[in-house]
């Protein structure tokens, strides 16, 4: 399978990662979900391609954002289709791939 | 004569107005005079002086701290006016400043009584708490010192604000290590204390400010990071409570100390119960065993506890709140 779409996310979420929900304030997991996430994610499956999540420039990668966007897709897909169809790339700090895989694997758990 | 003051019904209007205008007449001349009382005038309790500890520091002398804003506490409650009195002491950390500025600026704490104060003799002293940026946060006489720009404070409402975190942790790295490249492990730290105080510092979110200072030490070269909100604290927190209750249920009485490790454990789970909540304290915990971080203290209720070597205190005096204090360094 090969990578057709890519989320940059800093240039088009933006640079600073916040907390869970919307109420905890702004660039939360959730609106990063339901905003860049989850469509762009639909589609990946629907063209049985990668979605690349592309972290380089973006502030920070707390368990409540991750949680509150991956942990929530791996909820309603399964870890299985979430981590076929998705690939996380940051090149400052490759141990974001690493937790969000983790949480992936493990919703409940992060 | 108009006919209409001719009619039976217009007789009828004017006989019984004229009747209420003559009973009201003679209830207005036997009314007797009464003289207004003469209001009380509250008598004004003298200035209580307040004493700061020589090591002004929280998080190096917290007990007498804590007590020095205690008895500030105690006699704001009984409706004495207060004077912060700092002009003797020997050493001074920024974590006291901002906690002073906090504790000034809290409602629940001056209780609308009147506060004053005065800054260090020591010069030195007197430089770093000018600096501070204390007097933003004051009324004071003539102009106000300005802060130096190596010195931020905020406060916010109710919010997780990323865009301050990042502001926060730029303007520590360019202090320490001349760069601004993202540092992941700080930028965590902030966004889940922030979400801690929006989500557990009262019994509503939202419910308390949370204040953060920075203090760019040329001396040292680091950054000294100063986070605090005046809430319930973490060991009164829902969550903690419920903990505590289950394990004193198990094994007896329990003291707040014994919560430290289940709570960087993630053991204790937040008030909704999920089990992907609860997280932020932990990985807080995570991220201060970063080697940037020279020192890392957290002092929450009766509790002081070194992040680097969870060294624990039971402290004497409660702090209600929750405060971090981290060094940045090279």
């Amino acid at each position: 399978m090969e990578i057709k779409d890519t989320i940059m996310v800093a240039t088009e979420f933006g640079d600073t990662a916040g907390a869970r929900d919307y109420e905890d304030g702004d660039f939360s997991g959730k609106e990063f979900y339901d905003k860049f996430l989850l469509p762009r994610f639909k589609k990946a499956l629907e063209g049985n391609y990668i979605l690349l999540i592309n972290l380089n420039g973006f502030w920070g990668w707390p368990s409540s954002f991750v949680s509150g966007s991956f942990g929530i897709l791996s909820k309603q897909f399964s870890s299985e289709i979430v981590l076929k169809h998705i690939q996380i790339k940051c090149d400052s700090n490759p141990m974001k791939e690493e937790k969000a895989k983790y949480i992936i694997q493990n919703p409940d758990k992060q | 004569m108009r006919k209409i003051y001719k009619t039976k019904k217009w007789k009828k209007f004017n006989a019984k107005r004229s009747f209420k205008a003559i009973k009201n007449k003679r209830k207005r001349k036997n009314k007797s005079y009464i003289p207004n009382k003469i209001t009380e005038i509250a008598e004004r309790k003298p200035l209580e002086n307040i004493v700061a500890p020589e090591e002004f520091s929280l998080i190096n002398n917290t007990e007498k701290v804590l007590e020095y804003f205690q008895l500030a506490r105690n006699y704001l409650n009984l409706g004495y006016p207060i004077r912060f009195d700092i002009s003797e002491i020997k050493t001074l950390t920024s974590d006291a400043i901002i906690l002073q500025i906090a504790r000034i600026k809290d409602e629940k704490f001056h209780n609308k009584t009147y506060i004053t104060g005065n800054a260090p003799n020591n010069p030195e002293l007197k430089k770093l708490f000018l600096e501070s940026g204390f007097y933003n946060y004051v009324n004071t006489k003539g102009n106000k010192p300005n802060g130096k720009d190596t010195l931020i404070h905020k406060i916010t409402k109710n919010k997780v604000e990323p865009q301050i975190a990042k502001e926060a942790c730029i303007i520590g790295l360019r202090h320490v290590f001349q760069n601004e490249d993202i540092f992941d492990p700080m930028f965590d730290i902030l966004i889940e204390i922030m979400q801690n105080t929006n989500n557990h510092a009262g019994e509503t979110r939202g419910e308390y400010d949370w204040w953060l200072h920075i203090y760019n030490d040329p001396d040292t070269g680091t950054s000294k990071y100063t986070f605090l909100d005046l809430g319930f604290g973490i060991f009164e927190s829902i969550p903690a409570q419920n903990f505590k209750r289950k394990l004193s249920k198990a094994i007896g009485l329990t003291n707040n100390t014994d919560l430290v490790k289940p709570l960087f454990n993630g053991e204790i789970k937040s008030r909704t119960a999920r089990p992907e909540r609860g997280k932020g304290i932990p990985q807080v915990y995570e991220s201060s065993q970063d080697k940037s971080f020279n020192e890392f203290i957290m002092i929450s209720n009766n509790v002081h506890v070194n992040l680097k070597n969870l060294k624990t205190t039971k402290l004497n005096y409660n702090f209600s709140g929750t405060l971090f204090y981290w060094e940045l360094k090279k």
